[in-house]
C-alpha cells in the first residue's frame, strides 16, 4: 500500500522555492492543455474538425453560464479566459488519472506526479484567487457600495424612532456575519475540491490494497465513481465561482440598477 | 483507551455522524428533481444540471467532516 499523506512531497527545490509532486503534476496538466489546445487552434475551419467541435461546445457553454450569471454581455466577455482556464484546467485534473502508467513514475524513491486538487495548498490558491478578483471587481465598481454590505453604519445613523434603531443594530450585526461568511466560502470552495479528491484516491487505494484478489476487476466501479466526482466537481467549482463574482458585483451595483437580488448564501 | 483507539473512533464517528445530514438532504434533493420531471419532462435537461449542484454544495458537509476525518487519521 502506497503511503497516504495529505501534504505534498517535496521532489525537490529551486533556491528558495519547493517543488512538490502535486505542483508538477500541476505543471503537466497545464503542458497537456498547452499542446491540444495548439493543435486544435492551428487550423480553424468552417467544417470542424472534431476537436474543433469539443472546444466550440466547451466556449458556448463557459459563454452561456457566464450571460446568466452577470446579465451582460461585456462583462461575460471580459471575464470568460479567466473561467474557460479555470473550466478547463479543472477538468483535466481531475480526470488526470486516467492517463495511465503516470503514477509509477518514480523519482528518488518517491513518485513524481500527484492529482494536482488532491493537494489543498492549489485548491485553496484557486480559492483564494476568486475571492481577491470578485472583491477587487466590487471594489471597482463602486466601494461605498460594497463596504456597506459589510460594514452597515449607515441605517444607524440614520435612525430616529426606537424600532428602527433596533433594526439598524440587526442590520450591523448581519454585516458582521457577512464578513465571517466571505472566510466561510474560500474555506468552503477549497475543502469540496480538495475533499473529493482527496477522498476518491484514498478510496481507491484502500480497495486495491484490501487483499490480493481485489486488485484487479473489483476497483473499477470505484475508480468509476471518483473520477465522475472529480468531473462534477470541476463543474461545481466553476458554477460557484461564477456565482461568487456575480453576487460581489450585485452588491456592489446601486439598488437602483441592479438585478433581482440572489439570496446571500 | 489508548490514543490509536481514540484517533480511529473519533475518524469513524466523525464520518458516520457527519454523514447523516448530508444523507437525508441528497435525497431529498434528488427527490424534488424527479418529482419535478415527473411533472414536466421536456424541462429535464434544464433540471438535472441544477440538481447536480445542489446535491453537490448538500454534500459539502460530509466533505467537512470527510477532510477532518482524514486530518485525525494522517495528520495527527
Amino acid at each position: 500500500m502506497k503511503e497516504i499523506t495529505i501534504p505534498a512531497k517535496i521532489i525537490f527545490s529551486l533556491g528558495p522555492v519547493p517543488i512538490t509532486d502535486a505542483n508538477l503534476g500541476a505543471l503537466l496538466v497545464t503542458l497537456g492543455i498547452f499542446i491540444v489546445a495548439f493543435m486544435a487552434s492551428r487550423k480553424f475551419s468552417i467544417i470542424p474538425t472534431r476537436i474543433q467541435i469539443v472546444f466550440e461546445m466547451l466556449t458556448e457553454y463557459v459563454m452561456e453560464q457566464l450571460e446568466n450569471a452577470f446579465g451582460d454581455k461585456e462583462r461575460a466577455r471580459n471575464f470568460f479566459p479567466m473561467f474557460i482556464t479555470l473550466l478547463l484546467f479543472l477538468i483535466v485534473a481531475n480526470e488526470l488519472s486516467l492517463v495511465p502508467l503516470i503514477f509509477q513514475i518514480t523519482y528518488q524513491g518517491d513518485d513524481l506526479f500527484r492529482l494536482p486538487a488532491s493537494d489543498f495548498s492549489l485548491t485553496v490558491a484557486l480559492a483564494l484567487t476568486i475571492f481577491v478578483i470578485s472583491h477587487i471587481m466590487a471594489l471597482k465598481i463602486s466601494p461605498i457600495n460594497h463596504l456597506k454590505n459589510f460594514i452597515a453604519i449607515e441605517p444607524l445613523l440614520k435612525a430616529r424612532k426606537p424600532m428602527e434603531f433596533f433594526q439598524a443594530t440587526v442590520d450591523f450585526m448581519i454585516g458582521f456575519l457577512n464578513i465571517i461568511g466571505e472566510f466561510a466560502k474560500v474555506i468552503s470552495l477549497s475543502a469540496r475540491l480538495f475533499g473529493n479528491l482527496f477522498a476518491g484516491e484514498v478510496m481507491v487505494m484502500v480497495i486495491i490494497s484490501l487483499a490480493s484478489f481485489t486488485r484487479f476487476i473489483v476497483p473499477i466501479p470505484f475508480i468509476v465513481l471518483s473520477q465522475m466526482g472529480g468531473l462534477v466537481q470541476a463543474l461545481v467549482f466553476f458554477l460557484l465561482s461564477i456565482q461568487f463574482i456575480a453576487l460581489a458585483i450585485d452588491g456592489a451595483t446601486p439598488p437602483a440598477e441592479s438585478k433581482e437580488q440572489l439570496s446571500h448564501s | 483507551m489508548e490514543l490509536e483507539a481514540v484517533r480511529l473512533l473519533a475518524a469513524g464517528l466523525c464520518m458516520g455522524l457527519g454523514a447523516i445530514g448530508p444523507g437525508i438532504g441528497e435525497g431529498y434533493v434528488g427527490g424534488k428533481a424527479l418529482e419535478a420531471i415527473g411533472r414536466n419532462p421536456s424541462i429535464q435537461g434544464k433540471i438535472i444540471p441544477n440538481m447536480i449542484v445542489a446535491m453537490a454544495i448538500t454534500e459539502s458537509t460530509a466533505i467537512y467532516s470527510l477532510v477532518i476525518a482524514l486530518i485525525i487519521l494522517f495528520v495527527m
